[in-house]
């Protein structure tokens, strides 16, 4: 993972790299966490052994999300099998089913395009992918956002930090850690920014402990206030719940 | 599984795809029973040649096909998709997308 010294303790840039809610490397994976990859990631997903994880991108994964077309539909007693092809290749998801579950029928059609949430399995050397969730895509733009979420993933983990484009900065004085913000940040700004790079842990900075060190800089309304301002402007980021923030490396 | 790349592209790269299979996403602007011209994310207009019964129906599609030429499609299936995208021309998800297919190219160890 990343070895440069302005990325925080988990080795991403940030936004994390994992489906929301954040989860740290390490970590067991939650019901929520999930990595956005592509067929074509799955069936060359390595393994050491097979009881280790499989690994994509250097880095072991365990709940996955393709965003692909169904293109044959198999119902059987026990599991319902989906044939699916996201354009980077073809893949067996099986979804286990109860009998109940059986008997209200297939909303899930040939030709539909679905998001799929699951873990990857081998068996005899072939791929394929136990489901937990399976859910319509609509609209255009989930292929879109996933594919780009797959980009950014893709680049998160194989590179050691992303280039991201900030503008010019103007005698900004508060590149403690040669980071470089928006030139028009204002200096309460400047300095949440300084006290969320300073911590290098992966779950965040409270937001009292923000307060704190920023007290007499100005009112806790304004500094929270502020705080939010970021976030709109993608600045920071809520890391392990909503009062924990962290702050998006800019090298 | 046979794996076969059925690539996302844009229209524009329809030259480098002759006679193989692509997936092109974009709006349906006119349609008979046996032909329809797609307006692709990238703004191309490109002619698919419709199988019989095709599912297409006019809207936000995607269509995999095989390329004719680089202006012609012929359908081999079709995915339907909800009408909220580059719709009124200056909607900037179209754009995003093919944005987005052409960063994809750079990948190919992933796409």
């Amino acid at each position: 993972m990343g070895n440069t010294t302005t990325t925080t303790g988990g080795g991403f840039t940030s936004p994390t790299p994992f489906g929301s809610p954040y989860q740290s490397p390490g970590k067991k994976s939650s019901n929520q966490t999930y990595r956005h990859v592509t067929i074509k990631q799955l069936v060359n997903a390595t393994q050491m052994n097979s009881d280790s994880p499989f690994v994509v991108d250097k880095t072991d994964i365990f709940q996955v999300a393709i965003v692909c077309r169904i293109t044959k539909v198999t119902i059987n007693s026990s599991n319902t099998l989906y044939i699916v092809d996201d354009g980077t290749g073809s893949i067996e998801a099986r979804q286990y089913t109860d009998n109940s579950e059986n008997e209200m029928g297939n909303e899930f059609i040939e030709g539909m395009y679905v998001k799929v949430v699951g873990h990857l399995k081998a068996f005899q050397g072939k791929k394929s992918v136990n489901v937990n969730r399976i859910i319509s895509v609509d609209s255009v733009d989930e292929l879109t956002h996933h594919f780009l979420q797959v980009i950014y993933t893709h680049n998160a983990l194989t590179k050691p930090s992303i280039k991201k484009e900030t503008k010019e900065p103007q005698g900004s004085v508060y590149s403690k850690n040669n980071t470089s913000f928006a030139s028009d940040m204002n200096p309460i700004q400047a300095k949440i920014a300084e006290i969320l790079q300073d911590n290098p842990n992966t779950t965040g900075t409270h937001i009292n402990d923000i307060v704190y060190k920023m007290r007499g800089m100005d009112s806790e309304g304004n500094i929270r206030e502020h705080v939010d301002m970021m976030m709109n402007e993608g600045l920071v980021y809520t890391t392990i719940d909503d009062d924990h923030y962290g702050i998006v490396s800019s090298k | 599984m046979n794996q076969q790349s059925t690539p996302r592209v844009n229209s524009n790269q329809l030259g480098n795809h002759i006679g193989g299979i692509v997936r092109l996403v974009g709006t349906i602007r006119s349609k008979t029973d046996s032909q329809a011209i797609l307006e692709t994310a990238d703004k191309g207009q490109i002619s698919i040649l419709l199988q019989q019964g095709s599912e297409c129906k006019p809207g936000v599609v995607e269509i995999l096909g095989k390329v004719e030429n680089v202006g012609t499609v012929r359908e081999m299936a079709v995915s339907n998709f909800n009408p909220d995208f580059g719709n009124n021309g200056i909607d900037p998800d179209a754009e995003i997308y093919s944005e987005m297919v052409q960063v994809s190219e750079k990948y190919k160890e992933v796409f």
